[in-house]
């Protein structure tokens, strides 16, 4: 009776403080989100082609839905940011990449994915292609309608440089012939005569971002420094460009909006211009001799090969010499260079190399508009994004989370497949960048993203 | 009856997550829980196998079966985060058998089976860590005869062997993903090892007794675990199937100072100071028979630090069946900043037990106990461990039960 009476209590006792114990978990005291002395009520992204989501060499729903803007938004909700961010969404299954002339007339890429493929000597392997036929210019646009109405949070528009976000016309469909509209904001743009910034102020934004700059000499670089005649893609005016991020943040902060703006990265730390080495010529003792021949013919006698690694050789300002360590080399080169004897025999063509001196230009450029960039933020009290110094960590290489993140093009997690443009987890990170900037600035406790929801690359 | 017992307790429990320093389990017998495990200053009956050989000397003959259940609590804040990851670990079961046998008045022999090690933790495959964890399952299962002798009426010695066997399961979750998600590697292995356990026990006077125990390190080595990686087809040839492994894992040494007191016949009173030999794990090394992703090897390092454990406990006779027991403890992590990990993400810890004792007849008696563990909360950068940066609170709620059958 006794036993049976001490088994039940005791039985009943533990029971009871098993279930009582289970519910009563660990916390961890951490300060709640607060939103500091910015107001994120509305916010409006003004920016380029990493603005609005574009990925893989293309824009298309799952990198619009992963861009930083939508990422800030998803955290700004947390400290009473607005739970709707709009964006101008492609439909589902739809890519359009930045029009590519060709001989045939203009052509709209889709989206680059990871096949294997043969490549141009036949041998298989891993490698970014387009996922599809290219469609005709501006045809593809059409059909991609966006699938949400405005206005839209996010003006991200590809392509744009400084004073674009500025030009009335800017997404006038009439204008696409003499290359004053963009595509790109045609799907989107409220009217025929709006500007980005138009757009944008319309919307009484309490909070913006602004990450511009980077395509005022990017179009230089990615011309290798030699544009055609004609061609707009001579890097913007230094004075000018401090001349157009000041109307643009003098705008946006006149209704008392606060806001963040980036830098621009140096181009030397994107795989597009990293990924090839200079001295990728790798030669038989045979193979030297012939080609050194095959130069001193020409009366070429300073270009010289050897046993091993060798520099390519390139025709830069009409003379053919060996590439120098500290010049680059463009990632479309590739094939050139594994198939046609470019670099070798055939100097590789000015188009795919920056010289010291582009080199110099394009850094002198950088410069020049990051500290116009950073005047304008410190003059109107902005958050400051340094994503110059950002894109040197990842140069470097960092890891976070037990994974390994460079500038390592296909592998660094961090570039997508264009070797210009981020993989969404480069996105989530860049927009922890920006929470950073925003919470030293405004003294503010915006969460951090956990960026490994976020993907990379994806393998076959 | 012994040997079918001790089958069915190693194939049916699970061993503990870890939640004393490191991934020790000091759960070893549940009168001694109730006194916040101190006992190597006291002769504690059959568990003297665990707490010192010495005191065996002076056990009854004996059979204790005895269980624990560590309810574990994890929770975890990524850095400047406010959302809070709780690891949905199991519930362990650490247990422990004694047998105690007079072979003379003097020589006594015994044979322990208990779980000093071991932990499961379990954090799944979507927090922000999974690449360096997802689960971690490690278990050992110690086994040791001994024997003790009483050389005066005051001083006894003993000596046991250890066999160690257990094993390992550690999953984490591969960076490479394809449509279908991410990769994912498994690494799994039987362990095992040997060591010893020697004591010396001493009580000068009827109302003092001091106990100084030595428990060597044992190297759990695994010779050969298989190693499975779940990964997209294109990088499948950079991680070959048939993969094997190697590890080894220490279990530390753990050298115990106990001094016990019985100021009147009813109260019993006693402190231990242990010395655990935590240094000997530098680093936690997979030798593979193939490259995995380019490399033989990978290799995390740990440098863990001896630490100390402070205990202090009592017992006191209400009647001559019913014996109430408190104790607490302090228990230093061996864990130094920057090597924190999620598979033991340890901090100084705190102890504070309760027990009841209940004497049915001559032969049968039972202890239960209750043991709160609350770990200081701790924010590491893990930046020399590989691990996940953080902030890391553990706790933990362990109730037990003992059978002591006396003959």
């Amino acid at each position: 009776m006794k036993k049976n009476f001490i088994y039940r209590s005791g039985m009943l006792a533990l029971f009871a403080g098993v279930l009582t114990l289970t519910s009563c978990d660990p916390e961890i005291d951490t300060p709640n989100p607060t939103a500091g002395e910015a107001d994120f009520t509305t916010y409006v992204a003004l920016g380029n082609s990493l603005t609005a989501g574009f990925t893989d060499g293309a824009l298309y729903l799952e990198g619009q839905q992963s861009s930083y803007p939508s990422i800030l938004a998803q955290q700004f909700a947390t400290v009473g940011g607005s739970q709707t961010f709009k964006q101008p969404l492609m439909p589902a299954g739809v890519s359009v990449g930045s029009p590519v002339i060709t001989s045939t007339g203009a052509q709209v890429p889709q989206k680059r994915v990871l096949k294997i493929v043969q490549d141009c000597n036949g041998v298989a392997g891993l490698s970014p292609v387009e996922a599809g036929e290219r469609a005709p210019y501006p045809n593809a646009f059409l059909a991609s309608a966006p699938t949400v109405q405005g206005p839209y949070n996010n003006m991200g528009v590809p392509g744009a440089k400084s004073f674009h976000l500025l030009a009335p016309g800017y997404g006038n469909p009439a204008g696409l012939a003499d290359g004053t509209a963009n595509p790109f904001f045609v799907r989107f743009a409220s009217s025929a005569t709006t500007s980005v910034l138009a757009d944008a102020m319309a919307q009484n934004p309490t909070f913006f971002t602004l990450w511009i700059g980077n395509n005022d000499v990017l179009g230089y670089a990615l011309a290798g420094g030699t544009p055609a005649v004609g061609e707009k893609d001579y890097p913007t005016g230094q004075q000018q460009f401090a001349g157009y991020i000041n109307m643009l943040v003098t705008q946006l902060t006149s209704k008392g909006a606060k806001g963040a703006i980036g830098n621009i990265p140096n181009v030397s730390k994107i795989p597009y211009f990293t990924t090839i080495p200079y001295n990728g010529l790798n030669l038989t003792a045979e193979q030297a001799t012939q080609l050194t021949a095959a130069y001193a013919s020409k009366g070429l006698t300073h270009i010289t090969f050897q046993a091993g690694a060798n520099a390519f050789v390139v025709l830069e300002d009409g003379m053919p010499r060996k590439i120098k360590s500290t010049e680059l080399i463009l990632l479309p080169a590739s094939d050139l260079l594994k198939c046609q004897q470019g670099g070798s025999a055939v100097p590789l063509d000015d188009k795919y190399v920056l010289s010291e001196a582009e080199l110099a230009i394009i850094n002198e450029h950088t410069n020049s508009y990051n500290a116009a960039i950073q005047a304008a933020a410190t003059a109107k009290g902005l958050a400051y994004a340094d994503f110059n110094s950002y894109l040197n960590r990842v140069a470097t290489g960092f890891s976070l989370n037990g994974i390994t993140y460079s500038s390592t093009f296909v592998t660094g997690n961090i570039f997508s497949l264009d070797g210009i443009h981020f993989t969404q987890r480069g996105a989530a990170l860049a927009a922890n960048e920006f929470i950073d900037a925003i919470n030293k600035t405004y003294k503010a406790r915006i969460p951090k993203v956990d960026e490994t929801q976020y993907t990379t690359v994806v393998f076959p | 009856m012994k040997s079918k017992i001790l089958a069915l307790l190693g194939s049916t429990l699970l061993t503990g997550t870890a939640m004393a320093g490191g991934y020790q389990v000091n759960l070893a017998s549940q009168r001694q829980i109730g006194m916040g495990h101190t006992g190597t200053g006291l002769n504690t009956g059959t568990s003297s196998i665990f707490f010192n050989p010495g005191a065996m000397a002076q056990a009854r003959n004996g059979i204790t079966i005895g269980a624990s259940a560590i309810i574990s609590k994890i929770a975890y804040q990524a850095p400047e985060s406010n959302n809070t990851v709780m690891a949905d670990n199991p519930t362990g079961t650490p247990f422990q058998v004694y047998g105690v046998y007079g072979i003379t008045d003097k020589l006594k022999a015994g044979l322990g089976v208990y779980t000093p090690f071991g932990s499961t933790v379990n954090w799944g495959n979507e927090w922000n860590g999974r690449f360096g964890l997802n689960e971690l399952s490690l278990k050992a299962i110690f086994i040791q005869p001994t024997l003790s002798y009483q050389i005066t009426e005051k001083l006894g010695v003993g000596a046991g062997f250890v066999y160690s066997t257990g094993g390992v399961n550690l999953q984490r979750s591969i960076p490479l993903e394809n449509n279908e998600g991410e990769g994912r590697a498994e690494l799994d292995g039987d362990a095992n090892g040997m060591g010893y356990n020697v004591g010396i026990f001493f009580n000068p006077t009827d109302k003092l007794s001091l106990g100084l125990s030595y428990r060597s390190k044992v190297d759990m080595e695994v010779e050969e675990g298989t190693a499975e990686f779940d990964v997209p087809a294109s990088v499948a040839a950079r991680f070959p199937a048939g993969t094997t492994f190697k590890a080894a894992l220490p279990l530390p040494s753990t050298l115990t100072l106990g001094i016990g007191f019985n100021p009147t016949e009813k109260l019993t009173l006693a402190v231990d100071i242990s010395r655990v030999g935590w240094s000997a794990y530098e680093k936690l090394r997979f030798d593979y028979s193939q490259n995995v992703n380019g490399s033989n090897f990978t290799e995390n390092s740990r440098n863990y630090e001896d630490v100390y454990i402070y205990r202090i406990g009592g017992e006191y006779k209400v009647t001559d069946a019913l014996a109430l027991r408190a104790g607490a403890y302090y228990d230093e992590t061996p864990v130094q900043d920057g090597y924190l990990t999620p598979e033991t993400p340890d901090s100084d810890s705190r102890g504070l037990s309760a027990g009841i004792g209940y004497t049915f007849s001559e032969k049968i008696s039972v202890d239960a106990s209750f043991l709160y563990i609350n770990k200081k909360e701790r924010t590491d950068a893990s930046n020399l461990s590989g691990g996940i940066a953080g902030t890391y609170k553990s706790i933990a709620y362990i109730p037990g039960v003992a059978l002591n059958y006396n003959f």
